[in-house]
């Protein structure tokens, strides 16, 4: 009976968004203009610009199609994305194995407590003249530092969503005499999901600014090396550049992240959709 | 094991006698416990860091003896340059909130309560949000130099989307069955704030504030190490390059410790201003 009021209100509320909505069109052109107006302002109003810190837009895109999409790209981006991504699946796997171990026993996540929020606190770039001394300069140390300083967000939301079980659950996972392995695979894990992904997203930021801030400091390639040596040259259109496409990488990233979460939590987004909380 | 303890804390008081009562209770089920073993082991960690760099299983040319980390972070504790520079960080990063909030609480009413606003900045708002904050520090840098204002700029730009987003939720949360109720109620504009937009808005509000307060901390930090505007993270730089090893150390654990008190003193906020919220009352029952 619950279901059939749930799924009838699911109705309703389809129904009312229908009609709220506006048309497909309309929604595109509300959502387009204000973007296009800035940009053409920008090439109009920079067109003929002299002045030494703001080039024009058209330069700017010329740098940017010059240095990034030619050998650029194999020199500086290639290498960047792939210290990135091994430095953001190192810290998302520390995270979620460790988080389940912590979640899941009380005396240990007594005792690492003031340790994990100790270094949880801890503005991650700091670490970076540990990283230079321990690591030297190059690429171990970069992913080391994104390891490292991205990992704390996933291992407290994992704590947290694993400590969050509902008691029934719990107590129904003993009657039932699940196994430790079943337990974890059936209950803790896909339970914890929604809050782990929650923990990989602020991950996944953390990991784009230390990809950047450790490219500045301690690199001889990458897209922070290219930023901050065209800054200290006054290369200011590839300054520019740089900053565009980094932007334009942050943004596709948390897309391709968002694409990924929906995908695996789709069972959840689903089950909220039928118990109405998502209204 | 824990589950054990979990339901007998909650229950103890109204079950009169349950068999496992008996039992010792868990370490960790008391405060006292858990501050025993919390304890316990930042001191064991730092009597192994301390083994392990006097030995030499640690470079001790990149890492230092515990002791010699803590008792240069206590000497330090009498510099008024230390003072002077955490107070340089801390200011920049407080008065960046501040502004944050300013223009964070108009657009998210805006965003949140005005649909063609909403509609026409989504594209804005969805595009600025992943920018790494640090991405701007070269322009920033070149266009403003190493000041408070540009290390100011970067904290607002970097930081205000943490805040935006949770106020524009808090503000859609309140938009709903509770209004209506508050309308056929007649409750009037005081009662409807006071009672249902201001509770509604608050742990939002509070959640992005935190967030944006610890991206604050980072930037001014970050800004200091590479553009050289004073600070904990210029501090930091120049020891390192002076080859004052633990000085460095020293200066990394006040970082730290500047986000724990940051940490606590939201938590601290929290407690009194959302002790009806869900999460606080679990964490009471714990």
């Amino acid at each position: 009976m619950t279901t059939t009021r749930a799924a009838a209100r699911a109705v309703t509320q389809t129904a009312t968004r229908a009609t709220t909505r506006p048309h497909p069109l309309r929604l595109l052109a509300l959502r387009t203009w204000l973007p296009v107006v800035l940009i053409v302002w920008w090439w109009l109003a920079s067109a003929g610009s002299r002045s030494l810190y703001f080039p024009p837009l058209s330069t700017i895109l010329e740098t940017l199609q010059h240095d990034w999409l030619g050998p650029g790209l194999t020199a500086n981006l290639l290498p960047s994305l792939g210290k990135f991504l091994a430095g953001f699946l190192i810290a998302a796997a520390c995270g979620i194995v460790f988080g389940l171990l912590i979640g899941m026993s009380r005396t240990l996540a007594a005792a690492v407590e003031p340790i994990v929020q100790f270094l949880r606190s801890l503005p991650p770039p700091v670490l970076l003249p540990i990283g230079i001394l321990v690591f030297g300069i190059g690429a171990p140390m970069n992913i080391a530092i994104i390891a490292f300083g991205a990992v704390w967000p996933t291992l407290l939301n994992t704590i947290d969503g694993v400590r969050s079980l509902d008691s029934q659950v719990r107590d129904m996972s003993r009657s039932y005499r699940l196994t430790l392995g079943q337990r974890v695979r059936y209950i803790v894990v896909p339970n914890a999901g929604p809050q782990i992904f929650a923990g990989l997203r602020t991950t996944l930021q953390i990991s784009i600014i230390l990809i950047v801030v450790s490219e500045m400091v301690a690199s001889v390639n990458g897209i922070g090396y290219y930023l901050l040596n065209s800054q200290q040259t006054f290369a200011v259109p590839q300054t520019w550049a740089g900053t565009l496409l980094l932007g334009a990488l942050g943004y596709v990233a948390n897309l391709l992240f968002l694409r990924i979460e929906s995908r695996v939590l789709r069972w959840h987004s689903g089950m909220r959709a039928a118990s109405g909380k998502d209204a | 094991m824990t589950t054990n303890t979990t339901v007998l804390d909650s229950g103890a008081a109204l079950r009169p006698s349950p068999p496992q009562a008996r039992r010792r209770r868990h370490p960790a089920a008391t405060s006292a416990g858990r501050f025993v073993l919390g304890a316990g082991t930042v001191v064991l960690a730092l009597a192994f860091w301390e083994v392990l760099s006097r030995t030499g299983a640690l470079p001790p040319d990149a890492i230092p003896p515990a002791s010699a980390v803590l008792a240069e972070f206590a000497a330090q504790l009498f510099l008024p340059a230390f003072w002077a520079s955490l107070w340089a960080t801390l200011s920049v990063a407080l008065l960046g909130l501040v502004l944050i909030i300013v223009i964070a609480t108009p657009l998210a009413l805006l965003i949140g309560l005005v649909k063609p606003f909403a509609e026409s900045t989504w594209f804005l708002v969805e595009f600025l949000k992943p920018i790494p904050p640090v991405a701007l520090i070269p322009l920033g840098l070149l266009l403003w130099g190493p000041s408070p204002g540009m290390k100011l700029f970067l904290i607002v730009l970097g930081a205000l989307w943490p805040l935006l987003t949770q106020l524009v939720y808090g503000v859609k949360e309140v938009n709903g069955v509770a209004t209506d109720m508050a309308r056929s109620y007649r409750l009037g504009w005081w009662l409807t704030t006071s009672r249902l937009v201001a509770p509604s808005i608050l742990p939002f509000a509070l959640t992005g504030l935190r967030i944006s307060a610890a991206i604050a901390i980072i930037v001014a930090v970050v800004t200091e190490m590479i553009g050289g505007a004073t600070g904990l993270g210029q501090g930091i730089v120049v020891a390192q390059s002076a080859g004052a090893l633990t000085q460095m150390y020293a200066l990394i654990l006040a970082a730290g410790l500047l986000g724990l008190g940051l940490n606590a003193a939201f938590r601290a906020a929290e407690k009194p201003l959302l002790f009806w919220h869900p999460s606080m009352r679990e964490e009471a029952s714990r």
